[in-house]
């Protein structure tokens, strides 16, 4: 095979490679991102943890929020639940943000996986 | 109702057949949930000629270890035969123990159960929300690859045009629930007249599929409609590696590569590492390849 053409598949495999870890990551942080809440499921999402700081602003002492499941839920104790969705982000995002910091320096299929062959 | 003797727990079914022994990977999933569950209590649901297998191949000592609770019974299984695929290039057929899979609803020891095939492994402590929450039943209803890639259609659907398919790998239910009740009710009606939700339903294929008589149970008690009765378990999306994918190596038991071919281009493969994650391995002889590695890593 042409020289140039091998290096080119290499190269493309390896930006696939990297890519589809990438996903995995994204996929890792968006499982740590539920969190369970007065018998219910919610997602940590940026859109609802700044809904809630909003109420808070507001001085607004508890709401009704659909879960997960889309099932309406009163949340009574808002800083509490802000408290956690933020905390829950915040901890999902820089797990993903330090293991996405390793992947991006490599440059080798092999090692951007762990495979040593 | 099932006599509940404990609060929580997680139930195995293992089965082994001539060519796939469950057990091994029943150990293999009991051990991850003690790792990083923290509702760990764990039965395993078997056969007598599969726990005697048990015995002779692992000392009692580790089985107490593995096992919380274990219900052996003396069952004669119906005749379900499925091919497996072990990568690409290797094919098999074996029997495939799952038509009494709705039992568990009155076997199961726990007020709340977890049950998980024993080829789902448990990764990290997300499924523990679920034991928190005041759903009645749960599951899976989407899922995505090792390789990121959507399941086929028919893993999706049962239809093209037709319902939600909904995975019965992991299914969490609380004992004194009447929804639950009748979804198990449901779930052996469906098993009983097969053909017929075959005929209704338009899926395809030979195979007793505990997805396909879940997913109709769960359209039939939404009243013949999409609904939210049946909640989705906690993250939403299941993972799961393809019979076509293969395991390269075991860095830990939540931390594996895997080789994924592409499932249109078998010849093109990718390197998939997931670590901390729940994964579905349909590719079970894959995993008891490794299981010599694992049981160092589960038992040292």
């Amino acid at each position: 095979m042409d020289d140039k053409l091998k290096e080119a598949l290499e190269f493309s495999n390896f930006r696939l490679t990297l890519n589809n870890q990438k996903q995995n990551l994204k996929h890792r942080m968006n499982t740590m991102l539920t969190i369970g809440y007065n018998g219910h499921m919610f997602t940590a999402r940026l859109e609802l943890i700044n809904f809630v700081k909003q109420l808070l602003d507001l001085s607004v002492k508890q709401y009704v929020f659909l879960d997960d499941n889309e099932n309406p839920v009163m949340v009574s104790d808002l800083m509490d639940f802000h408290s956690r969705l933020l905390s829950l982000y915040t901890e999902a995002l820089n797990e993903y943000y330090v293991e996405h910091e390793k992947i991006k320096k490599m440059r080798d299929t092999k090692k951007l996986v762990g495979l040593n062959v | 109702m099932s006599n509940s003797e404990f609060d929580s727990g997680v139930l195995l079914i293992a089965y082994n057949n001539p060519t796939l022994e469950y057990t091994k990977l029943a150990c293999i999933a009991a051990r991850s949930v003690k790792k990083y569950m923290k509702h760990n209590h764990v039965t395993l649901m078997t056969d007598l000629p599969s726990y005697k297998q048990l015995q002779s191949s692992m000392a009692s000592e580790l089985i107490k270890l593995t096992f919380d609770n274990i219900i052996v019974e003396d069952i004669e299984h119906e005749r379900n035969t499925r091919s497996h695929r072990d990568s690409p290039w290797s094919e098999f057929v074996t029997q495939f123990n799952n038509k009494n899979k709705h039992t568990i609803f009155h076997k199961s020891p726990y007020k709340k159960t977890l049950m998980i095939d024993v080829d789902y492994l448990i990764g990290n402590n997300t499924l523990d929300l679920i034991f928190e929450t005041n759903s009645d039943l749960a599951m899976y209803k989407d899922a995505i690859s090792v390789r990121n890639y959507e399941p086929r259609i028919w893993e999706q659907k049962l239809h093209p045009d037709g319902i939600d398919m909904w995975w019965s790998t992991a299914v969490y239910w609380r004992s004194d629930s009447e929804l639950a009740k009748l979804f198990f009710g449901v779930w052996e009606h469906v098993k009983e007249n097969y053909n017929y939700y075959k005929w209704l339903y338009k899926f395809p294929g030979v195979l007793f599929r505990t997805d396909y008589a879940v997913s109709i149970a769960v359209h039939i008690l939404n009243g013949h409609r999409q609904g939210n009765l049946i909640h989705e378990l906690p993250g939403k999306v299941m993972r799961f590696s393809e019979q076509i994918d293969d395991i390269a190596e075991f860095k830990d038991i939540n931390d594996m590569i895997l080789v994924c071919p592409d499932p249109k281009e078998l010849w093109k493969s990718i390197a998939s590492r997931v670590k901390n994650e729940n994964v579905h391995v349909m590719n079970k002889m894959a995993i008891l390849r490794h299981y010599p590695k694992i049981k160092q890593m589960i038992y040292d």
